[in-house]
C-alpha cells in the first residue's frame, strides 16, 4: 500500500512539474512588456441648436434695422425722421396793436364843447383796421383764442368826464357777441389814466380778407361829459389796444406756412459699408417709403430735389422718380378735424431707377426735400388745431427679395485650440458629422484654409469639389421655402491633417452664399424670399478615434 | 480610514447585481464523509468517531478566489518571445471581449471555524460549531469593459445590466444532529443562526446606455443596500456622497464592544440544513440534502443607495450669436457641462433605508458513490444552487483510493462555474487521533494550467478525533476516514 502511494504522489508531482514548466513562459513577467495601446473610439452628439433668422440677420446687422412685413418677409428698414412739427411751430399768431388820438391837433385856440355843461357829447366813431400778418400766404377764416390778453389803456388830460368804448365786429365772444369793452372817464381832472386788460380765452377772430390782408377792425366811441372847461390846445386823449400772447385752439382758412417742410438730412446704410460682399446680391424690390402723419388740415406737397446714394467707393447715384420729383400728400379735411391722417408714397423700380441707385452699394442716402402747401385738390380750407402735428419719415425699405449666385465671404482669423495646445498625437482620426435641416433658400459653400505663421496655405479643411455644406431649400415660383432641405456633412480629418494643426496658425474661411439655381435653362435666377418663419436646426457630432499607447506618453 | 471607507461604499454604490455567485463548498468534500465537517455538506453524515474536536479558526480554513469568466491567459499571454497584455499594440483585444459574458464576477469566500466539535450519543451524532464568514462578489457587465476598451461607439446600446457587488461578512452558529432512522437510512438536520457583521447587496440594476451621434440615453434603475454598523454616515444636504467615519471603538475593542459587533443581535438571521444518506446495497451510498435554507435580516444601520434616471442628451444647446467677449463659448461649454454632471449626479439618493433580508442561497446536493473494490470507490455529485434568479448547475465526478488508515486521497473532475477545466483532490491524514485534511476542487488545475484556471478553492482542517477504534470494528472498519 505504502508503495502505492509513494508511485502515486511521484506520478502527481512529476506531472505538476511538467505541466507547469511548459505554461511558464505564460508567468515569466520579466518578459512582460509594459507597452499597452489604448484605440477608443469617441461619438457624441456635441451640440445643437436652432437659428432663427433674428439671429442670423444679426451676423449683417443689428437687430434695430430688422423689420417684419405682415406677409412675414423680413426687410431691411432704414429710418430718419424728415420734418416734425407741431402747431405752434407752424403758425404763430402775430401780436395786434392800435392807436387811437383825440383831438391832437396844432390849433393854438381851446375848444368848446359844443353841447351844454352837463350834457354829454358824442366824438365821431373812429376805427382802425389792424392786419392779421402771417408768413406765407394765408387766408384767415378764423381763430378760436386760446388765451391771450387784450390790454386797452386810456389816458386823457381832458378836464371832462366821459366814457371810451371799443368794440370790434370780427372779434366775438364765445356767445358770438362783438368784443365790446368800455372805460369810464371818472376824473375831470385832466391826469385820467387807466387799464383794462380783457382775458382773450375762447374769444373768435374772423378777419376779412381783403388785398391778400386779413383784417380786423376796431370801433372807438368816445363821450365827453361837458364840464365847462374847454380842451385847450396839447390836450390828448390816447387809447391803445393790444393783443398779446395769442394762442389757438384752431385756425381757418388758407393757410400757406412758408418754410414749413424746407429739411435736409441723410441716412446711414450700414449693411453695405460693413459688408460690400453683399453688393452682389440683387434685390427684387427695394423702395422709399414717404410717410406723412399729419392732423394738421393743410395738404402738403413734398418736392425732393436731390436724393442722392454715396457708394463705399464714393460714387453717387441720384434717384430720378419718373414722374416728377414732387409728393403730394393728404391732409383731413374739415370734417376730419382732430383725426390723423397718414399717407404712404413708395418709390420702387416702377417709378424711379432705385435698381441703378442700389447698384452703388451705398453706405449713405443724403436728400433735401422742400415742403408746400398743395392745391392740388382744390380745396382752399384748411385749419390747424392747437394740438395737430404733422410728421414725414422717410424709410429705405431693402425687403429680402433677393438672388445671388456669387456672393462670398472671406475672412482670415487666428487659431489657437487651446493655450497649451493639443496633443494631437493621441487622435488618430476625428470627423465632424454636421446635420442640418434648413429653411433658408440659400446654399452655403465653406471652404477652410489652414495658414502657418507666414500666412502659407498648409492645407485645407474640405476637397475642393465638395458639396455644399448646406443645401438650399425649395421654393415655389414667388420664392417662398416650400421645403426644407436636410444635409448631412462629414467633414473628416485623418491623422495627416491633425498632425497639420500644431502647425496652424491661422484660418482663412471663405463662404459662398448662393440662392437657389435657375430651374430651366435660359431663364433668369429667381428672388427667394426670406421669411421670418425660417429657421436653421443644426446639430453637431463628433466621432474621433482615440490612440493613446504607453511609450508614448 | 475613513477615505478608505468612503472608497469602499463609492465603489459598492457604482456596482450592483441581481446575479449571485454561489458560496463555495468544494464538491470534492461530499465524497470524503470521515472527514467531520463533510457534515456541512449533508448533516445526516456522521464522522467515524465519537468526538471531535477542531482546532480553533482550522476546522476547516477555506478560501476561494474565482473569477468568471476571465482567466489569466486571457489577459496575459506569450507573443513573439515576450509576454503581453490584451492591450498590447499587438495584442487582441476582441479575443478578449469574446471572453467576455454579459455579466462577469470576481468572487471571493473566506471561512474560518472559531470552534467545532461533535459527539455522539445513543440517539445520534451531534456537532456544534462557530464559524466566520466572509462572501464578496463583485460584477461587472461585459459591456462595460467594452465601452472601457473599445470606447463609445455609434448606435450601440450598452447593456450594464448587473453591476454591483454583494458582500456579506457574518458569523454563523451552528447545531446539528445526524440519526439513523432505519439500518441503512440516516436521516440529519443543521440548525443555524446567523449574525451578521456586515453586508451590501445590490437590490436592482438595471442599467443601460446608448450612445449615437444623435443622443445619448442613460436609463438607470439601480439599489443598493448596506448595513454597516461599525460605521457613522452623514448625509449632505445635497445629495453628495455621505460621510463615513468608522465607529471609534473599533480602535480600542474591548470585551464589552466585540460581541456587539460579532453576535449583532439586529442583523440575525436563521437557517437550515437537511440530509438523508441512504444505503441501498454495501457497496453503493446514495445521499440528498438541502443546505442553507434561511435568511439574513439586516436592521442595523441600513443605509440605501439609489440610482433612477432616464436621461437623454442630444448635445449643448448653442446659439452661436449668444456668445460674447464676457461669455465664450469655452464658459458656455463649462457650465454647461456642470449644470449636467450636477444633473446626472442628483439622481444619486442616499438615505437611511429600513430592514432588508436577504436570502441564503440555497443548494441542493444529490449524489451517489459506489465501492468498486477495497481500493478505489467511484462517485458523482450533482450540485444546485439555487439563487436570485437562476440556478446553477455543477457536476463533480470522483474517484477515491484507500491506501490504508492513514492516508486516503481522493481525486475530482468537476464541471463549474462554465468551466470544464476543474481537477481537484483531497486527502485525510490521521496520525493517532490527530486528523488533517485538504480538500480541493481545481488546485491541481491550476497547478497544471494555471493560464487557464478560473477558480482556486481549498478546505484546510485539522481536528482531534477520539472513539473511532471503537467504530474500527463495526462495519466502517476498513474505511474509517473517507468513503
Amino acid at each position: 500500500m505504502k508503495r502505492h502511494t509513494i508511485t502515486l504522489l511521484i506520478i502527481l508531482l512529476a506531472g505538476s512539474l511538467a505541466v507547469t514548466t511548459c505554461n511558464k513562459e505564460y508567468f515569466d513577467l520579466d518578459k512582460l512588456s509594459d507597452e499597452m495601446e489604448l484605440r477608443m473610439r469617441m461619438v457624441a452628439p456635441v451640440v445643437y441648436g436652432n437659428l432663427s433668422m433674428k439671429d442670423i440677420l444679426q451676423l449683417f446687422d443689428t437687430v434695430e434695422y430688422i423689420d417684419t412685413s405682415p406677409t412675414g418677409l423680413i426687410l431691411f428698414s432704414y429710418f430718419d425722421t424728415v420734418l416734425s412739427l407741431s402747431a405752434d411751430t407752424a403758425i404763430e399768431l402775430p401780436e395786434l396793436d392800435a392807436i387811437e388820438f383825440y383831438l391832437d391837433t396844432d390849433n393854438d385856440i381851446p375848444v368848446t364843447i359844443p353841447v351844454p355843461p352837463g350834457d354829454t357829447f358824442n366824438l365821431p366813431r373812429r376805427t382802425k383796421s389792424v392786419d392779421f400778418v402771417l408768413s406765407g400766404e394765408n387766408r384767415l377764416d378764423s381763430i378760436l383764442l386760446q388765451g391771450g390778453n387784450a390790454r386797452l389803456h386810456l389816458t386823457s388830460s381832458f378836464r371832462h368826464s366821459g366814457m371810451l368804448m371799443i368794440s370790434s365786429q370780427e372779434i366775438r365772444d364765445r356767445r358770438g357777441n362783438p368784443f365790446s369793452e368800455t372805460i369810464v372817464i371818472s376824473d375831470a381832472s385832466g391826469s385820467f389814466v387807466h387799464s383794462v386788460d380783457v382775458d382773450m380765452d375762447l374769444y373768435t377772430i374772423a378777419p376779412i380778407y381783403r388785398n391778400d390782408s386779413n383784417i380786423v377792425y376796431l370801433d372807438f366811441d368816445l363821450s365827453l361829459i361837458n364840464s365847462g372847461n374847454t380842451i385847450d390846445p396839447g390836450d390828448s386823449c390816447v387809447v391803445s389796444a393790444t393783443f398779446s400772447e395769442l394762442g389757438f385752439y384752431n385756425v381757418v382758412g388758407f393757410l400757406d406756412p412758408e418754410d414749413l417742410a424746407s429739411t435736409s438730412g441723410s441716412i446711414e446704410v450700414p449693411i453695405w459699408s460693413d459688408y460690400p460682399e453683399l453688393a452682389s446680391l440683387e434685390f427684387s424690390d427695394p423702395r422709399f417709403v414717404f410717410t406723412m402723419a399729419t392732423s394738421v388740415g393743410i395738404p402738403f406737397a413734398i418736392d425732393f430735389d436731390s436724393v442722392i446714394a454715396t457708394g463705399v467707393d464714393g460714387s453717387q447715384v441720384e434717384l430720378t422718380k419718373y414722374d416728377g420729383n414732387t409728393l403730394e400728400f393728404k391732409a383731413p379735411g374739415m370734417r376730419q378735424m382732430g383725426e390723423t391722417v397718414v399717407t404712404d408714397i413708395q418709390i420702387d423700380k416702377t417709378t424711379s431707377n432705385i435698381q441703378e441707385f442700389l447698384a452703388v452699394s451705398p453706405s449713405e442716402i443724403s436728400y433735401k426735400i422742400e415742403g408746400r402747401t398743395s392745391t392740388v385738390d382744390g380745396d382752399n380750407t384748411h385749419f390747424i388745431l392747437d394740438t395737430s402735428r404733422v410728421n414725414l419719415s422717410l424709410e429705405f425699405l431693402l425687403p429680402l427679395n433677393f438672388r445671388s449666385t456669387g456672393f462670398a465671404l472671406s475672412d482670415t482669423m487666428e487659431f489657437e485650440i487651446a493655450e497649451d495646445g493639443i496633443d494631437t498625437t493621441m487622435i488618430d482620426s476625428v470627423e465632424i458629422v454636421l446635420t442640418t435641416i434648413n429653411r433658408l433658400p440659400i446654399e452655403l459653400a465653406v471652404q477652410i484654409y489652414m495658414l502657418d505663421n507666414d500666412h502659407q496655405q498648409i492645407d485645407q479643411v474640405f476637397d475642393d469639389h465638395a458639396p455644399p455644406i448646406l443645401g438650399a431649400s425649395v421654393v415655389d415660383i414667388d420664392g417662398v421655402t416650400t421645403e426644407a432641405t436636410p444635409e448631412t456633412t462629414r467633414i473628416k480629418f485623418p491623422a495627416s491633417k491633425i498632425g497639420k494643426i500644431e502647425q496652424t496658425a491661422y484660418l482663412r474661411v471663405e463662404a459662398t452664399l448662393n440662392t437657389p439655381e435657375k430651374p430651366v435653362v435660359d431663364e433668369e435666377e429667381p428672388f427667394v424670399k426670406i421669411l421670418s418663419s425660417y429657421d436653421l436646426k443644426y446639430k453637431i457630432a463628433v466621432k474621433a478615434l482615440l490612440k493613446i499607447n504607453t511609450r508614448e506618453l | 480610514m475613513k477615505a478608505i471607507a468612503r472608497t469602499i461604499l463609492t465603489l459598492c454604490m457604482v456596482a450592483g447585481s441581481g446575479l449571485q455567485v454561489q458560496a463555495q463548498l468544494t464538491n470534492t468534500l461530499y465524497f470524503m464523509h470521515g472527514v467531520p465537517q463533510s457534515n456541512r455538506i449533508n448533516p445526516a453524515y456522521q464522522p467515524v468517531c465519537s468526538f471531535y474536536l477542531g482546532f480553533p479558526a482550522l476546522s476547516p480554513l477555506r478560501l476561494e478566489l474565482s473569477s468568471n469568466p476571465l482567466v489569466w491567459e486571457d489577459v496575459i499571454y506569450p507573443q513573439d518571445g515576450e509576454l503581453i497584455t490584451f492591450m498590447h499594440p499587438d495584442g487582441d483585444r476582441d479575443r478578449f471581449l469574446r471572453q467576455l459574458r454579459g455579466v462577469n464576477y470576481v468572487a471571493t469566500d473566506l471561512g474560518t471555524t472559531l470552534g467545532s466539535l461533535g459527539f455522539r450519543t445513543p440517539i445520534g451524532f451531534f456537532s456544534l460549531e462557530v464559524a466566520t464568514r466572509w462572501d464578496g462578489n463583485i460584477y461587472y457587465p461585459g459591456d462595460l469593459v467594452r465601452l472601457m476598451i473599445k470606447g463609445v461607439e455609434n448606435d450601440v446600446t450598452y447593456e450594464l445590466d448587473g453591476i454591483g457587488a454583494d458582500l456579506s461578512l457574518f458569523n454563523e452558529l451552528s447545531l446539528g444532529w445526524s440519526g439513523q432512522l432505519m439500518e441503512n437510512l440516516y436521516f440529519g438536520v443543521r440548525a443555524k443562526v446567523l449574525f451578521g457583521m456586515a453586508n451590501l447587496s445590490t437590490v436592482s440594476s438595471d442599467l443601460s446606455l446608448y450612445t449615437s451621434e444623435e443622443r445619448w440615453t442613460i436609463q438607470s434603475d439601480m439599489q443598493f443596500n448596506a448595513s454597516l454598523p461599525f460605521a457613522e454616515v452623514t448625509y449632505g444636504e445635497e445629495g453628495e456622497l455621505p460621510d463615513i467615519e468608522l465607529n471609534s471603538d473599533l480602535e480600542n475593542l474591548s470585551s464589552s464592544t466585540i460581541p456587539g459587533y460579532l453576535l449583532n443581535g439586529q442583523n440575525m438571521g436563521l437557517g437550515l440544513d437537511l440530509g438523508i444518506d441512504y444505503r441501498p446495497i454495501k457497496q453503493l451510498r446514495v445521499s440528498v440534502s438541502l443546505t442553507d435554507l434561511g435568511y439574513i435580516t439586516w436592521k442595523d444601520q441600513v443605509h440605501e443607495v439609489s440610482y433612477r434616471t432616464n436621461y437623454d442628451y442630444m448635445g449643448l444647446e448653442v446659439n452661436p450669436f449668444e456668445f460674447s467677449e464676457d461669455l465664450s463659448f469655452g464658459d458656455y461649454m463649462d457650465s454647461t457641462l456642470n449644470q449636467m454632471a450636477d444633473s446626472l449626479q442628483g439622481f444619486l439618493e442616499f438615505g437611511e433605508s429600513g430592514p432588508y433580508t436577504k436570502r441564503l442561497n440555497t443548494k441542493l446536493y444529490a449524489g451517489a458513490s459506489f465501492e468498486l473494490n477495497k481500493i478505489i470507490s467511484f462517485g458523482i455529485l450533482s450540485r444546485t444552487d439555487i439563487l436570485n434568479r437562476r440556478v446553477a448547475e455543477q457536476v463533480t465526478a470522483s474517484v477515491g483510493f484507500r491506501f490504508g488508515r492513514y492516508w486516503n486521497p481522493t481525486v475530482t473532475y468537476s464541471y463549474m462555474n462554465s468551466s470544464f477545466n476543474n481537477i481537484g483532490f483531497g486527502y485525510s491524514f490521521n496520525l493517532g487521533p490527530f486528523n488533517s485534511y485538504f480538500v480541493t476542487d481545481n488546485l491541481i488545475t491550476a497547478l497544471l494550467w494555471p493560464e487557464s484556471t478560473s477558480s482556486v478553492n481549498f478546505w484546510f482542517g485539522m481536528n482531534l478525533m477520539f472513539g473511532y477504534k471503537k467504530l474500527l470494528k463495526g462495519p466502517e472498519a476498513d474505511r474509517p476516514l473517507v468513503y
